[in-house]
């Protein structure tokens, strides 16, 4: 049975009851940065997997990929099986340095080749999910436990990257907790009649007192989401000013997040959770190109937001995992592409990190009935390691059972 | 109980078949009564809609680049007599979602919206069969590379998953067989990209799809996937949540299943149903829904009469809009994949949120002749109001919010009648106040809860 969002939020809003008003703690309590950050990529659309950590001592991997292979001369080889996409010279010289953890085969019982099936299991940490809106996400849950008590709406942010407006993925999805999410700094402010500044007050007043939580569910959760957007968007943008600019990013979607991130880590808003997400993966057709693109992306990005965490002297705070929903295709199609796959790497990246490659190499010769890998590391163990040495939470409490802690934090 | 046929009413039908409605509308379909009314709308053929194509044309857009073709599609949604044409275009929209991002060809994205509003009350067949010959569609889901010997399964999955039947209801065989029966359906860059059947890229061989065998082509499939039993519910529930309150009974989508088949998929008695049904005037139905980006910014323009910069400088007046609906999250022409936008709650966030505060407040506070701008002097014209009281409940109203808290009107006539340093005062109603308070008092309208849902 599905429960509908409405009914859902009924129960929790109720059993919370807290008139808005008592939500807020004093300004002390707001600003404290946690310790430890986590950071998470989202590579949207199922990442090829086998043209980023390449085996290249494959020969099936060459015979499958007539068009799309990639010569071993060009990879950067981080093992004397497997070898990086061309486009990861900045993520190999971490790599190189210990900072980061590959996560080699990286899937689930089951695999469901559907984009948004695949997005969800990865998003609820469960691969028999009904997808139903109500049901929480990974990090939702976790927060409810963790962040819920601190009532700011800033510890948990999404990003977007100010041209696509992103709604907050289902993996920030809680039953106690509101994520905030930041398409721009520039349009995060509630603005008033510019005409009649000595009337703003009297609105803000009035905005907050027709913005309050009844027993309708839906209704309240735009009234919680409406006045944490306002009062939020306040000490963001006192916070962000702290940020001077100095360390260049990628003028592109996901650099454009990544420098947003670096901006609320020095602002010190309490922020724990950051989610940011780019698109393009989903190469069906003409994939070099646009993969090498999207990896350079990740490559140049995530060096510049670890070069500019180290220069605010927060590096040492700061976790970052990247996933996707599936890998692709070990033969590629007709058409210089790839459909859609099972398996695929993640990967960890920080200084609290124990670099190298973890499990087993993709065995291109034991293919699924559909022709694609069997993966070797449920993606819910890496969650789990992240839930439990980095986020330091019971992760059987997040994920409902246990998983093999994979040991990629110190 | 199903809700007596008044204002209020009116206004919940209105706000689901088209973009709200403004007082002449809720005049006009109270005087013509239920039956009628839902007639009318449904058969929208016979309204002279020539006044949009007018001013379509004064405008001189530049449909050759996304930003024309989205002012376009919006001067056709705050000026339409044939709203249930434009929510339904919009609604397809949505369910065969194709993006301009990919596809970058304006035109082949104009088409295939029109291809949508010519058969959006439809047979679904028919259109299920267009939909997967539409050249944009084509490129969007790579079947352009879709050869015999070399399947991309890209349409297949999603004809299956998203357009059809629903995940779940066919296995990843039917998948692939799909996907050898749609080879050779293909564009020809060389004719401005028009549809063509390559039988040299065609796998003419035997395929199994759900149970049948055969030699399939495209149609074949189209034909076998419009009489599943799966595809009788999916979309027939897909309409319901859309237009009535997310996850019906199952009862009601068994109603809606034996309409879609005993009309042979007409999705015009489909609606038929959905509109003539109980559920659709429970007390259940009413601001069941979240407004999306788009229901927020026309029905805001449409209640509150806003002038529009249209004409020769309509492209540049209506740009401030399409920047709104981006940073509210809805691109037309753009969803942000081929599962096109999800719905309810899934809008609200706190960007978004601000983005619609913040809309709001730049269209009432306009008091230039650049883009679009309220008159709030012409809106109490005729009004017989005075009171704080009276002027809350006048614009609530006008706004489509019935069912407003005590607490809410109190807190609005409270605005009302403060004066800057937060102390009661006297409200009355003249220019400066006009100015003033009424343009603010709108923008904390806008702001409420209330007119978030639908």
């Amino acid at each position: 049975m599905t429960v509908s969002r409405r009914d859902f939020l009924k129960a929790t809003i109720s059993a919370l009851s807290l008139p808005l008003a008592m939500k807020h703690l004093p300004e002390s309590v707001l600003g404290q940065t946690p310790d430890r950050i986590l950071v998470v990529v989202e590579m949207m659309g199922g990442n090829d997997g086998l043209n980023t950590c390449v085996p290249y001592t494959d020969k099936l991997y060459y015979e499958y990929r007539p068009s799309l292979a990639i010569p071993e001369a060009q990879l950067l080889k981080i093992s004397d099986r497997i070898g990086l996409h061309p486009a990861l010279a900045k993520f190999k010289e971490r790599f190189d340095k210990g900072n980061v953890a590959i996560l080699q085969d990286v899937g689930y019982p089951e695999p469901d080749l559907s984009h948004f099936r695949s997005r969800s299991i990865f998003h609820r940490a469960d691969p028999t999910t009904q997808e139903y809106f109500e049901q929480p996400g990974w990090l939702g849950k976790y927060a409810d436990i963790k962040l819920a008590a601190t009532n700011n709406p800033l510890s948990v942010v999404n990003l977007g990257d100010g041209k696509n407006s992103q709604s907050a993925p289902s993996s920030l999805l809680g039953e106690k907790f509101i994520p905030s999410t930041i398409n721009s700094f520039e349009l995060y402010q509630f603005q008033t009649d510019s005409k009649y500044p000595a009337d703003r007050n009297n609105k803000l007043s009035a905005f907050k007192k027709t913005n309050f939580v009844t027993n309708d569910a839906e209704f309240s959760f735009i009234a919680e989401t409406g006045v944490d957007a306002v009062e939020s968007a306040e000490r963001l943008q006192a916070g962000i000013k702290k940020y001077t600019p100095q360390i260049e990013y990628p003028n592109d979607s996901l650099g454009t997040q990544l420098q947003m991130a670096a901006k609320i880590i020095a602002g010190e808003l309490g922020t724990q959770i950051i989610y940011t997400s780019y698109g393009g993966f989903d190469t069906h057709a003409n994939q070099k190109q646009e993969h090498h693109q999207l990896l350079e992306s990740f490559s140049l990005s995530v060096d510049a937001f670890f070069r500019d965490l180290e220069r605010l002297g927060k590096a040492d705070r700061v976790l970052l995992m990247s996933f996707s929903e599936f890998g692709r295709r070990p033969r590629e199609n007709g058409s210089q592409g790839t459909d859609h796959g099972t398996a695929g790497p993640m990967f960890v990246i920080g200084n609290s990190v124990k670099g190298g490659l973890y499990g087993k190499l993709p065995n291109l010769a034991q293919l699924d009935r559909v022709g694609n890998l069997q993966y070797s590391i449920d993606f819910r163990a890496v969650y789990a390691t992240v839930l439990r040495d980095w986020l330091q939470v019971d992760p059987t409490a997040v994920l409902g059972a246990q998983f093999e802690n994979l040991g990629f934090i110190k | 109980m199903p809700a007596e046929w008044n204002e209020r009413t009116v206004a919940h039908l209105l706000r689901r078949v088209g973009f709200s409605a403004t007082q002449e509308d809720i005049k006009f379909y109270l005087g013509l009564g239920k039956e009628k009314s839902i007639d009318y709308l449904l058969n929208y053929e016979a309204i002279d809609d020539s006044e949009v194509e007018k001013i379509i044309e004064q405008s001189k857009l530049n449909l050759e680049k996304l930003i024309g073709i989205a002012v376009e599609w919006l001067i056709r949604m705050v000026y339409t007599k044939r709203p249930l044409q434009e929510k339904m275009t919009l609604f397809w929209h949505g369910h065969f979602a194709t993006a301009f991002y990919k596809v970058n060809e304006a035109r082949l994205m104009r088409n295939q919206i029109s291809m949508l509003r010519r058969l959006a009350l439809g047979n679904f067949e028919q259109l299920l069969l267009e939909v997967s010959k539409d050249p944009a569609m084509i490129l969007w889901l790579d079947n352009n590379t879709n050869t015999k010997g070399n399947p991309n399964e890209n349409y297949a999955r999603e004809l299956l998953e998203l357009f059809s039947m629903g995940v779940g209801t066919y296995t990843e065989e039917d998948v692939k067989e799909v996907a050898r029966a749609f080879t050779g359906w293909t564009v020809n860059r060389r004719n401005n990209y028009a549809f063509t059947f390559d039988e040299r890229k065609h796998d003419f061989g035997q395929k199994t799809i759900l149970g049948q065998t055969g030699p399939f082509n495209g149609d074949d499939v189209v034909r076998i996937v419009a009489a599943q039993e799966a595809t009788s519910r999916f979309i027939p529930k897909k309409l319901f949540e859309f237009f009535v309150y997310p996850s019906p009974k199952s009862s009601t989508i068994d109603r809606l299943s034996q309409t879609y088949k005993s009309s042979n998929y007409s999705i015009k008695e489909v609606m038929r149903a959905i509109l003539t049904s109980e559920e659709f005037y429970s007390q259940k139905a009413f601001y069941a829904l979240v407004k999306s980006p788009i229901e927020y910014v026309v029905g805001t323009l449409r209640m509150l009469k806003a002038k529009l910069a249209t004409g020769n400088a309509g492209e540049l007046g209506l740009r401030d809009i399409f920047t709104t609906l981006s940073a509210q999250g809805q691109i037309l022409y753009s969803p942000p994949s081929v599962k096109g936008w999800d719905p309810g709650l899934a809008w609200i966030n706190t960007a978004t949120l601000l983005e619609r505060y913040n809309y709001a407040n730049s269209l009432v506070t306009n008091r230039s002749q650049r883009g679009s701008s309220i008159d709030p002097k012409a809106l109490l014209a005729g009004a017989e109001v005075q009171t704080s009281k009276q002027v809350v409940d006048y614009f609530l109203k006008l706004l489509g919010i019935y069912d407003a808290d005590e607490t809410t009107r109190n807190q609005l006539k409270k605005y009302l009648e403060q004066n800057d340093d937060g102390t009661k005062g006297k409200f009355t109603l003249n220019h400066e106040t006009i100015d003033k308070k009424i343009r603010g008092l709108i923008h904390l309208i806008l702001s409420l809860p209330d007119y978030q849902l639908n």
